[in-house]
């Protein structure tokens, strides 16, 4: 293995990290379903992978890097807290009346997912896995991992897509 | 509105609030750098502690660890090496400190053989890449390292491939510091046992060095077996499930009246050797007794078992056995209760070994500890992490071997 040396200022960091700030929510989001532990693990995404940015030796993988930083993260709080099941109706306020109620029936869904469904989801959607290297990440079958899929599709109430 | 599941993630509302959320973590970040840089050097040692149990970092270590681990039994601070079969061998010839302010950088140890060039540093800088250049010029990255963090601290073991097999100064580079260093050859010695004294019980030769310090005595542990993994030597911070299983807990020495004196401090770690410190000066007839050894069993690995999720407030006996090599895990009962699921195992082993911890597969996370009523051990689960059924499995045991152990400090 060949160490590059990079270092990141403050600035730089946040430059990096808030190119990705709207991923580290919405995949907070994915898993705890609601805004205020969202936010509370951006905030410790950000405190941790500051505090940690020495380790990054590649600033190509600093998307993948922060994101399985903020995926830890929303498991971690997962196991600690029960998941609060109160949808928070204020962050759709701002969302156009049409829009509103898909995305509450949506946002109502994903509370519904298991977290062997969410990891796939977020795997998926947020990392650009395969579902072999799903597979692979998370020691199940391609076909697991196919049917956790689009099982979760399916209690979202979405169309399978072309994938 | 789309009916994409990508669309709609990307849909999902982001709040305003966000980026004070994230100044406030990289603020908190900034506070704790600053926290872990105004620690006295002094300190080091205390770290250690939280470093033995804090070990992370490996990248592509094993591999560079192990051939060079093959290749010499170097004990560092002593320089001398045993088996030189493959080489000439190199090594630190004092110690090297970069002080600035309260910060500081020290090369504890340095080995070279041929053109590997091993080297551990500690320091209470920020994390930081490490180069090393030689005499020419020629720098140097490290092939492979493994870096631990304790506390304030780390410390970490950095392996190069260096052009000059002769060469004998070298700079360590880190930051903007270029710290020089001198290697000297080593003194050789022919067998492992003639490092020190030493004692043999259950295919494991212990050697021990002694070393007076200003007010402590330095015990530098060694050890040498053919097909065990030595995880830790006998102190009672290492322990897991078998510490209310043995009594004595701890290595100590005895004095000649008697007395047992046990390690304030672990110091270095690893396999190669490892320091413990006692509050005592040295003096006649002092011997070091071990009563166990910590050994891990990297290859042994139990068959699965799944288990149904029961309903909340429910039982279901199981008793099933699961083995280990000499070990087995017997799985008792699971039971609910609201989002916790239990299982409740026994923990079985064969005669002179005790299992200490046993690495948990199949699940993502759980809790364990023992039940003081039932006297089980008992694993916790949060119910989101299961499905109907769940599959467990466990491998890579670590276990206390008891044995006799008593080193003759003379």
């Amino acid at each position: 293995m060949r160490c590059i040396k990079i270092k990141i200022n403050r600035k730089e960091f946040e430059e990096l990290f808030n190119k990705y700030k709207t991923d580290i929510y919405r995949l907070a989001y994915t898993y705890v379903n609601n805004q205020a532990d969202a936010l509370d693990i951006v905030q410790e995404t950000a405190y941790q992978s500051y505090l940690s940015k020495n380790k990054l030796k590649d600033k190509s993988k600093f998307k993948s890097w922060i994101l399985k930083i903020a995926a830890n993260k929303s498991k971690d709080l997962l196991r600690k807290n029960k998941p609060i099941l109160v949808g928070d109706i204020s962050i759709l306020e701002n969302i156009e009346a049409e829009d509103k109620a898909s995305l509450a029936i949506f946002l109502d869904n994903l509370k519904t997912l298991s977290l062997d469904e969410k990891n796939i989801i977020v795997l998926k959607i947020y990392f650009n896995y395969t579902f072999e290297m799903i597979a692979d990440e998370l020691g199940i079958t391609v076909s697991t991992g196919k049917s956790r899929y689009y099982r979760a599709l399916e209690k979202l109430k979405l169309e399978e897509e072309s994938i | 509105m789309t009916n994409n599941l990508k669309d709609m993630l990307n849909n999902i509302p982001v709040p305003d609030e966000i980026d004070d959320y994230i100044e406030i973590g990289l603020s908190k970040a900034d506070e704790e750098h600053r926290r872990r840089k105004s620690y006295k050097p002094l300190l080091a040692i205390a770290a250690s502690l939280v470093i033995l149990l804090a070990f992370t970092g490996i990248v592509g270590f094993d591999r560079v660890e192990a051939a060079i681990r093959r290749a010499l039994q170097y004990v560092p601070g002593y320089n001398v090496v045993v088996d030189t079969e493959e080489g000439r061998v190199l090594a630190l010839k004092d110690q090297v400190m970069h002080e600035e302010g309260d910060y500081y950088l020290v090369i504890k140890a340095a080995s070279k053989l041929g053109k590997n060039l091993s080297l551990t540093v500690e320091s209470n800088y920020e994390e930081d890449d490490i180069y090393l250049k030689d005499g020419d010029g020629n720098i140097s990255y490290a092939a492979a390292y493994s870096r631990s963090g304790g506390g304030e601290f780390w410390e970490g073991d950095f392996y190069f491939e260096v052009e000059n097999d002769d060469m004998k100064n070298y700079f360590l580079l880190f930051k903007d510091i270029e710290l020089p260093f001198t290697l000297e050859k080593t003194a050789e010695v022919e067998d492992f046992l003639q490092l020190g004294n030493h004692a043999s019980d259950k295919g494991v030769n212990l050697v021990a060095i002694k070393k007076q310090l200003e007010d402590k005595l330095m015990i530098s542990l060694l050890h040498q077996t053919e097909d065990k993994y030595i995880e830790d030597y006998p102190f009672e911070m290492s322990l897991m499930f078998a510490e209310d299983l043995i009594e004595e807990k701890s290595m100590y020495i005895l004095t000649k009246d008697g007395k047992r004196i046990y390690p304030s401090l672990p110091s270095s770690f690893g396999n190669l050797m490892s320091d413990f410190y006692f509050d005592i000066e040295d003096q006649e007839g002092l011997k070091l007794v071990l009563p166990y050894l910590k050994v891990r069993y990297y290859d042994l690995k139990s068959h699965k078992i799944k288990i149904k999720t029961p309903k909340d407030g429910e039982r279901e006996a199981i008793n099933e056995v699961l083995s280990l090599g000499d070990f087995s895990i017997e799985i008792v009962d699971v039971r609910r209760s609201d989002r916790e699921v239990v299982v409740a195992m026994i923990w079985n082993s064969p005669e002179d070994e005790i299992l200490d911890y046993v690495r948990v597969r199949g699940i993502d996370g759980y809790g364990i500890g023992p039940n003081e009523e039932t006297g089980h051990i008992e694993l916790f689960l949060d119910l989101t992490e299961l499905g109907r059924n769940f599959t467990l499995y466990f491998e890579s045991p670590s276990s206390v071997m008891l044995g006799d152990w008593v080193i003759d400090l003379d």
